[in-house]
C-alpha cells in the first residue's frame, strides 16, 4: 500500500525581523489511506503549521510534501487551489465563518464547488445545528459556530479532512456528537482525517497519535483499538 | 434565552460554570460585565445595580474592576503582544515604569516572557489565548471573567494558566467566574455550577 | 457560485454606506458628464444645423455705399459661391414699457425672406409686406425681452422722422444668434435687437436706394477665405469698404463658438476631474474592503475558490458600485441635460436646441464608466490575487511604527490617535486625500462663481465708468460733444473715435478696432494686469494683452495698423503697454493719434456720458428723439439684463457644478469615515470591553478623522487653487480671458462646507459607535 501523504524533511521558518522562527523543523511523515490521525503537542509546537502544509495553504521552506501525485511543496497557486477544491475539507482553529452568510449558506459555499457533496442541511443535522440553519454567525455561540465550521468541512465529503482543534469550544456531549460525525466520514468514505487537539481523551479515537514539540514529531503511537466517540469522556 | 439564573458571588470566591454549547454561558458573562442588558432581573456588581448605571459608569466599572477573557481572544492585531497586555494599565493610568514591569511579569507567568515584542500575527492560537489571559489579569481586577480560557491550550499549559487564574483571584480576595467545558479545568475552581435550560445549578 | 453572489449582495447591503457613497460619487461624475456633454453636443448640433439650414455666410463685409451692380462683380470673384447684398442701419427705438432708449439694427430683407444666404427663420407671424416701411420682423431674443409679439408696435427715429413700426413676425438668423450691440461686451436683448424690414424701406431710410452697405458671401467648396477677402476688399475699396472678414471675426459666430468651446471644457474636463475622483474613491473603497476582508479572502481560497473567482468577486463589487452609480447618474444627467438645454434656449437663439440621449452620449458615458471600473477595481484585484491563503488568514503586517517615541509630550489620547494614523498610513492617506479632493472641487466650484462676478465687476464697475454710451451713425465733428453736454443731467461727456483696423505684426494679423480716447478721459479705464490704471501715451498705442498674445507682440514692439474705413491707410504704431481686460482684442490710443492716422480730421464715432441719476429719465427721453444716433447703450441696464440672463443660464450650470462638488465632497468624506469605522469596528468594540467609554472610543475614531481633516485642509486648498488656475486657462478663449481669482471668502466657504460635511459624517459615525452592538461586532469578526 502506498501512503497518501508523504512529507520528507519538511521545515517551515518564519522570518521576523532578524529572528528566524522555526515553526517546523525537519518533519518526516506518511499518512495512509483511510487513516485517522490525532496530533497532540504544546501550544506553539507547529501543529497548525503542519496542517496548513497538508492542506496546501502554505508551502514549506524546505523539504517535500506530496499528496498522491500532487506536489504540494512546489505547486503553483492554481494547482494548489485545485487540490484544495477537489480533495480537502478544513476546520479552522478560529472557525472562519463568513459573517454575511447564514449557517446553511456557509456550508453551501463549499458544497457548491464540490463534486459530490451532501445537502448543507444534512451536514448541519450531523452536528446538531439543523435548527440554526438560517442564523448568521453573530447570532451563534462559540460552540455553535464551531459546529457550523465542522459541518462545512464534512459536507463536501472530502478525501482529506483537516481539523484544527474542532472541539475546543464544545462541551463533552456536543464534542462527542461532532467527533462521531468525523469518525463516520472517516469510516464510510475512507476520508483521511487529521485532528489537532489538546484533549488527550480524543487521542483514543485515532489510528495513530502523533505528538509534536518545537517543530518536530517527537512521539508516534498506534492505538490497537480505536475508541468510538461516545466512549470518550472529558 | 437565558432563564431563571441566580448567582451570588462574594469576594475571594471562584466558581466554574459548565454547560452544553449554546446554553448561554457567554451571554451570562456578558451580562455580568454589563456588555449586555438582561430582559428581566437584576445584576449587581460590588453593590452597584448594573441596571441603574449608565454606559459610562458601567465602563468605568469594567475598566477598574473587571478582567475579561473572550472566547475569541480579540487581541488587537496592530499592537505588539506587550502593548496589548499593557492596555488595561494604560487605561487606569499606571505609570510607564511600573506598567512595563507588570506586563513583563504577567507575560512570563503565561509562558510568553520572550514574546512581548512579537506581533499577534506571529503567534499560534494557544499563544494568542494566553495573551488574552495576561491582558485580563494584568491590572489585578476584582472580578475576573474568563470565557473558555484554555480551549486552545495543551494540558500542561492549561494547568499552568488555570493555576495563575486561581492565584490571581484567591490571592487578592477578588472574585472569578470561569466558563469551561473541561471538567479538569472546572475542578480548579471552588465550586462548579452547571447552566442548562432549567437554570444554574450546583453540579451534583 | 450562487453563494458567493449572495455574499456580494449581503456585503453590498451591509457595507451599504461605503458602497452607496462611492456610487454617489460615480453618479455625480456621470450626471455631469451626461448632462454637460449632451448639452455641449446639442449646442454644436444646433449651431451646425442652423448654419446649414439658413445658409450662414463665410465672409462678411460692409461699405459706405456700393451700387447694387457691385453685387454681381462680387459674385464673379473666384471662390465665391453666393452673394447677398443688403442695407443695414442702426437706429434708436422707443419701445413701450422701456424707459431707456433701445438700439435696433434694421436689416433689409426680401419679402420672401429666402436669401441665398443668412436666411431669416420665422418663429411666428410673417415676413414684412413688400415695400412696407412700417412692418418688421423682430429677433426672438429682443422680442422676448421686451414682450413683443406680432401686432406690437415700436417707434423709431428713421431718416430724421419718428415712425411707427409694427412687428409682424418673430425671427431668427444665423448672423444674430448672439445679439450684441456694437462696442458692447455682453448681450443685452432688452436694449438691443434686430429688426428685419423690407430691403427697399431700409435702403431709403439709410439714403441708400439702389445701393447696399453690407454684404455676405458664401465660399465655393475648397475656396480659401483669405483670397476672397483680398478680392472683396479690392472691389469694395472704391465704395468705402471697411475690410471683409471671415467667420472668425464675425461677432455672433465668434461669441457662440467661444461659448460652445467653453461648454466643451465643462463637458469634458470637469467630468474628467469628477471621474478621476470617482475612480479614486472606488479604488480606495475596494482596496480597504479587501484589507478588511482578508480573513474571508483567505477562507474562500482555502476552500478551493480559485484566485480568479475571488478576484472576480471583488471586481463584481466594484462593478456593482459603478453600474449603480452609472445608472443613477445617467438618469440624473439626462434630466440635467434636458433642463439645461431648456434654460439655454433663452440664451442661445437657435431654431432648435434639443438635448438628445443618443448612441454617442451613451458610448461616451459607458467608456468613462469602464475606465472608472477598471481603475477602481485594479488595485484591489491585484491585492487579492497576490494574497496567499495562509497569509490572508493572519492579520496584515503593520507598518514599522516609531513615531510614538518622537511624541512623548503628547497626552495619551493624542498619542493613540497619532499611532492609529501611523499604523494605517494608506487608509489615513486615502481619507485625507479624499477630504482634500472634496475641498478642492468645492474651491473650483466657488471659483467659477467668483470668476463670473469678477468679470462683471471689472467690466461694469471698474472699466466702464459712464452711465450712457452713444454711437453716432456717421462720424461727427468734435463739437458734437457740446450738444451732448447740453442734454438733461449730463455732467461729463467724453468723445471717442473707434476705427476698424487690421493689425499686422510680422506675418500675423488680426482684425480689430483702434479706439481713440479723448485726452484726460476717465469714463473708460484701461487696466494693467494687476488692476492699475494705465496712462495713455501721447504717441503710440496700448494693446489688449489677449491681442498681444495672439499676434506675438510685446510692449515696445511696433505694429502696422491698416484702417478699414475705405482709405486702407496704414500707420505704424508703437505698442507702449498692455491693457489687461478680460474681453476683447482692441488697441487704444490718444484720439489725436487716430485722427492723424486716418488723415481725415478730428472726428467722433461715439461718446460716453456721465449724468445725474435723477435726470436719467429725462436724458433717456431726449436720446430717443435725437437723430443721428446709431445706438445708445446704458451701463446699468446692460449689466442688469446680462445678469438676469446669466442667472437663468450660466449661473445655473455653475450652481450645478457647485452642487455636485458638494455632493462629491460629502460622498468622499462620509465614505472615508464609514470605511474607517468598518475597519476598526472590532478594535473599537474590544477597547470598549476593556474599559474605554463610548466617548473615548468615538473620540479615538473621530479624533483620527479630525486630525486627518486638518492635515487635508491646506492640501485641499492648494489642490483647489491649482485646479481653478488650470480651469481658468482652459476656459480662456481669444475673446474672453477667464480671470483667475482666489478670494479668502471662497477658500473659507469651501472649507466651511467641507468641514460641515466632515462634522455631519462625524456625527453620523459617532452615533453609530455609540450604539454599537458590542457583542454582535465581536462575534462577527471578519
Ligand atoms: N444575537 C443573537 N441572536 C440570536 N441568538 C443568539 C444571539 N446571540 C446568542 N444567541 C443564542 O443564544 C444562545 C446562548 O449563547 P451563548 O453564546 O451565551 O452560549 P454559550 O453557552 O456561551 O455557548 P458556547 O459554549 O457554545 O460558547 C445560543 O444558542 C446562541 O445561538
Ligand atoms: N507568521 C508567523 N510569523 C512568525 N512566527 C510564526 C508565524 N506563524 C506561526 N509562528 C510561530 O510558529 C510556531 C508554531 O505555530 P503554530 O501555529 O503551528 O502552533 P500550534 O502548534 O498550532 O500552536 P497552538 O496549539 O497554540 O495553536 C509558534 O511559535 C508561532 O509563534
Ligand atoms: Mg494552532
Ligand atoms: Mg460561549
Amino acid at each position: 500500500m502506498q501512503p497518501v501523504f508523504r512529507m520528507q524533511d519538511v521545515a517551515r521558518t518564519y522570518r521576523v525581523g532578524d529572528v528566524e522562527v522555526r515553526a517546523l523543523d525537519g518533519v518526516d511523515l506518511a499518512l495512509w489511506p483511510g487513516e485517522f490521525v490525532v496530533l497532540l503537542g504544546p501550544s506553539g509546537s507547529g501543529k497548525s503549521t503542519l496542517l496548513n502544509l497538508l492542506g496546501g495553504l502554505d508551502t514549506p521552506t524546505r523539504g517535500s510534501v506530496w499528496y498522491e501525485d500532487h506536489d504540494l511543496a512546489t505547486g503553483d497557486d492554481a494547482s494548489l487551489t485545485r487540490y484544495r477544491r477537489e480533495h480537502v475539507g478544513f476546520v479552522f482553529q478560529f472557525f472562519n465563518l463568513l459573517p454575511s452568510l447564514t449557517a446553511e449558506e456557509n456550508v453551501a459555499l463549499v458544497t457548491e464547488i464540490a463534486a459530490s457533496p451532501m445537502p448543507p442541511r444534512e451536514a448541519l443535522a450531523l452536528v446538531g445545528m439543523a435548527g440554526r440553519a438560517t442564523h448568521f454567525p453573530a447570532q451563534l455561540s462559540g460552540g455553535e459556530q464551531q459546529r457550523v465550521a465542522i459541518a462545512r468541512a464534512i459536507a463536501k465529503r472530502p478525501d482529506v479532512l483537516l481539523c484544527d482543534e474542532p472541539t475546543g469550544s464544545l462541551d463533552a456531549a456536543t464534542g462527542r456528537l461532532v467527533l462521531a460525525a468525523l469518525a463516520r466520514a472517516n469510516r464510510e468514505l475512507g476520508t483521511i482525517t487529521a485532528v489537532i487537539t489538546h484533549n488527550a481523551a480524543i487521542a483514543a479515537m485515532g489510528d495513530r497519535v502523533l505528538r509534536m514539540s518545537s517543530g518536530r514529531v517527537v512521539e508516534e503511537r498506534r492505538n490497537a483499538v480505536r475508541a468510538s466517540a461516545d466512549e470518550l469522556a472529558w | 434565552m437565558l432563564a431563571d439564573v441566580e448567582l451570588d458571588l462574594s469576594a475571594g470566591e471562584y466558581v466554574a460554570i459548565m454547560g452544553e454549547s449554546g446554553t448561554g454561558k457567554s451571554t451570562l458573562l456578558n451580562l455580568v460585565a454589563g456588555l449586555d442588558r438582561p430582559d428581566a432581573g437584576t445584576i449587581a456588581v460590588g453593590g452597584a445595580d448594573l441596571a441603574a448605571l449608565d454606559d459610562d459608569a458601567l465602563t468605568v466599572l469594567r475598566r477598574e474592576r473587571m478582567g475579561f477573557v473572550f472566547q475569541a481572544f480579540h487581541v488587537l492585531p496592530y499592537l505588539t503582544v506587550a502593548q496589548n497586555v499593557a492596555l488595561p494599565l494604560a487605561l487606569v493610568g499606571t505609570p510607564a515604569g511600573e506598567r512595563d514591569a507588570r506586563v513583563q511579569a504577567m507575560l512570563a507567568a503565561v509562558g510568553l516572557g520572550e514574546r512581548g515584542p512579537s506581533m499577534p500575527r506571529e503567534l499560534s492560537g494557544g499563544e494568542l489565548q494566553r495573551v488574552a489571559i495576561a491582558r485580563a489579569l494584568v491590572h489585578s481586577p476584582m472580578l475576573v471573567l474568563a470565557d473558555e480560557p484554555t480551549g486552545n491550550l495543551d494540558p500542561d499549559t492549561a494547568s499552568a494558566v488555570l493555576a495563575l487564574l486561581r492565584e490571581q483571584v484567591k490571592g487578592r480576595g477578588a472574585a472569578g467566574i470561569l466558563v469551561t467545558h473541561s471538567l479538569a479545568a472546572a475542578g480548579t475552581a471552588d465550586r462548579i455550577l452547571v447552566l442548562s435550560r432549567g437554570g444554574l445549578r450546583e453540579r451534583a | 457560485m450562487r453563494t458567493l453572489r449572495r455574499v456580494l449582495v449581503r456585503d453590498l447591503v451591509r457595507l451599504g454606506a461605503q458602497a452607496a457613497t462611492a456610487a454617489l460619487v460615480v453618479a455625480c461624475g456621470v450626471a455631469v458628464l451626461a448632462g454637460m456633454f449632451g448639452t455641449w453636443q446639442a449646442l454644436e448640433r444646433a449651431q451646425r444645423e442652423f448654419y446649414a439650414g439658413a445658409r450662414f455666410a463665410d465672409v462678411f463685409a460692409s461699405a459706405t455705399r456700393a451700387p447694387l451692380a457691385v453685387e454681381r462683380e462680387l459674385a464673379a470673384v473666384a471662390g465665391v459661391a453666393a452673394v447677398h447684398a443688403r442695407v443695414v442701419l442702426d437706429v434708436v427705438l422707443d419701445v413701450a414699457g422701456v424707459a431707456e432708449p433701445v438700439t435696433a439694427r434694421l436689416v433689409g430683407v426680401r419679402a420672401d425672406g429666402r436669401h441665398a444666404l443668412n436666411a431669416v427663420v420665422l418663429r411666428a407671424g410673417r415676413m414684412p409686406a413688400p415695400r412696407s416701411a412700417s412692418e418688421a420682423v423682430a429677433s426672438e431674443a429682443f422680442a422676448q425681452a421686451n414682450a413683443l409679439a406680432p401686432g406690437s408696435e415700436v417707434r423709431a427715429v428713421i431718416a430724421g422722422r419718428l415712425q411707427r413700426v409694427t412687428i409682424v413676425g418673430i425671427g431668427l438668423s444665423p448672423e444674430f444668434i448672439y445679439e450684441i450691440a456694437p462696442g458692447s461686451v455682453v448681450p443685452d436683448p432688452r436694449h438691443f435687437g434686430i429688426l428685419w424690414m423690407d430691403e427697399h424701406a431700409v435702403a431709403s431710410a439709410a439714403g441708400r436706394e439702389g445701393a447696399f452697405n453690407d454684404v455676405a458671401i458664401a465660399l465655393a467648396p475648397g475656396a480659401r477665405a483669405d483670397g476672397v477677402i483680398a478680392a472683396v476688399d479690392g472691389v469694395l475699396a472704391r465704395y468705402g469698404g471697411r475690410g471683409a472678414f471671415a467667420r472668425d471675426d464675425h461677432a455672433s459666430h465668434r461669441y457662440i463658438s467661444d461659448e460652445i468651446a467653453q461648454n466643451r471644457v465643462s463637458a469634458t474636463w470637469l467630468p474628467a476631474v469628477f471621474f478621476a475622483v470617482a475612480a479614486f474613491l472606488v479604488a480606495v473603497t475596494l482596496v480597504r474592503l479587501t484589507a478588511l476582508q482578508r480573513m474571508q479572502i483567505g477562507t474562500l481560497r482555502a476552500f478551493g475558490y480559485t484566485r480568479g473567482e475571488v478576484v472576480r468577486h471583488y471586481v463584481a463589487f466594484a462593478a456593482a458600485i459603478v453600474a449603480a452609480g452609472g445608472a443613477a447618474g445617467f438618469l440624473a444627467g439626462a434630466w440635467l441635460g434636458f433642463a439645461l438645454t431648456r434654460l439655454y434656449r433663452d440664451y442661445y437663439h437657435f431654431p432648435s436646441l434639443d438635448f438628445a440621449v443618443d448612441a454617442r452620449l451613451a458610448a461616451v458615458v459607458a467608456g468613462a464608466l469602464l475606465v472608472v471600473g477598471v481603475a477602481g477595481a485594479a488595485g484591489a484585484a491585484v491585492r487579492v490575487a497576490r494574497l496567499a491563503p495562509a497569509e490572508a488568514m493572519r492579520a496584515p503586517v503593520p507598518p514599522a511604527y516609531r513615531a510614538g517615541r518622537l511624541l512623548p509630550a503628547l497626552p495619551a489620547s493624542l498619542r493613540m490617535i497619532a499611532r492609529g494614523i501611523a499604523r494605517r498610513p494608506l487608509a489615513a492617506a486615502a481619507s485625507a486625500v479624499g477630504f482634500a479632493v472634496g475641498l478642492a472641487l468645492l474651491v473650483v466650484g466657488f471659483y467659477f462663481r467668483d470668476a463670473l462676478e469678477v468679470l462683471l465687476h471689472t467690466q461694469f464697475e471698474v472699466i466702464q465708468r459712464e452711465d450712457v454710451e452713444v454711437a453716432f451713425r456717421e462720424g461727427v465733428g468734435p463739437q458734437a460733444v457740446h450738444a451732448l453736454a447740453r442734454m438733461p443731467g449730463v455732467t461729463r461727456v467724453e468723445g471717442e473715435r473707434v476705427e476698424p483696423i487690421r493689425v499686422l505684426s510680422g506675418h500675423r494679423s488680426k482684425r480689430t478696432v483702434l479706439v481713440g480716447v479723448a485726452p484726460g478721459a476717465e469714463l473708460r479705464r484701461l487696466l494693467d494686469r494687476s488692476g492699475r490704471s494705465v496712462a495713455l501715451p501721447l504717441d503710440g498705442a496700448l494693446m489688449s494683452a489677449q491681442l498681444a498674445r495672439l499676434i506675438a507682440v510685446r510692449p515696445g514692439d511696433e505694429v502696422d495698423a491698416t484702417l478699414l474705413d475705405g482709405t486702407q491707410r496704414t500707420v505704424r504704431l508703437r505698442v507702449a503697454g498692455l491693457v489687461d481686460d478680460w474681453t476683447g482684442t482692441a488697441l487704444w490710443a490718444d484720439i489725436a493719434v487716430v485722427d492723424r492716422a486716418s488723415g481725415i480730421g478730428p472726428r467722433l464715432t461715439g461718446a460716453r456720458l456721465r449724468a445725474d441719476p435723477g435726470a436719467l429719465p429725462a436724458l433717456y427721453a431726449a436720446l430717443k428723439e435725437t437723430p443721428g444716433l446709431a445706438g445708445v447703450s446704458l451701463r446699468e441696464a446692460n449689466l442688469a439684463t446680462f445678469r438676469a440672463i446669466l442667472d437663468r443660464s450660466f449661473a445655473v450650470s455653475v450652481a450645478i457644478d457647485i452642487a455636485f462638488a458638494g455632493l462629491i465632497a460629502f460622498g468622499l468624506v462620509y465614505n472615508g469615515a464609514r470605511v474607517a469605522l468598518a475597519e476598526r469596528a472590532t478594535e473599537l468594540a474590544t477597547l470598549r470591553v476593556l474599559g474605554f467609554t463610548r466617548g473615548e472610543t468615538a473620540g479615538l475614531l473621530l479624533g483620527e478623522q479630525a486630525t486627518l481633516t486638518l492635515v487635508a485642509v491646506p492640501l485641499g486648498l492648494a489642490l483647489g487653487t491649482g485646479l481653478a488656475a488650470w480651469f481658468a486657462a482652459r476656459l480662456s478663449t481669444d475673446l474672453y480671458r477667464v480671470p483667475f481669482v482666489m478670494t479668502g471668502a471662497t477658500l473659507g466657504l469651501a472649507v466651511a462646507v467641507t468641514l460641515a460635511c466632515a462634522i455631519v459624517s462625524g456625527a453620523l459615525v459617532g452615533w453609530r459607535v455609540r450604539r454599537f452592538d458590542l457583542i454582535a461586532v465581536l462575534k462577527a469578526r471578519e
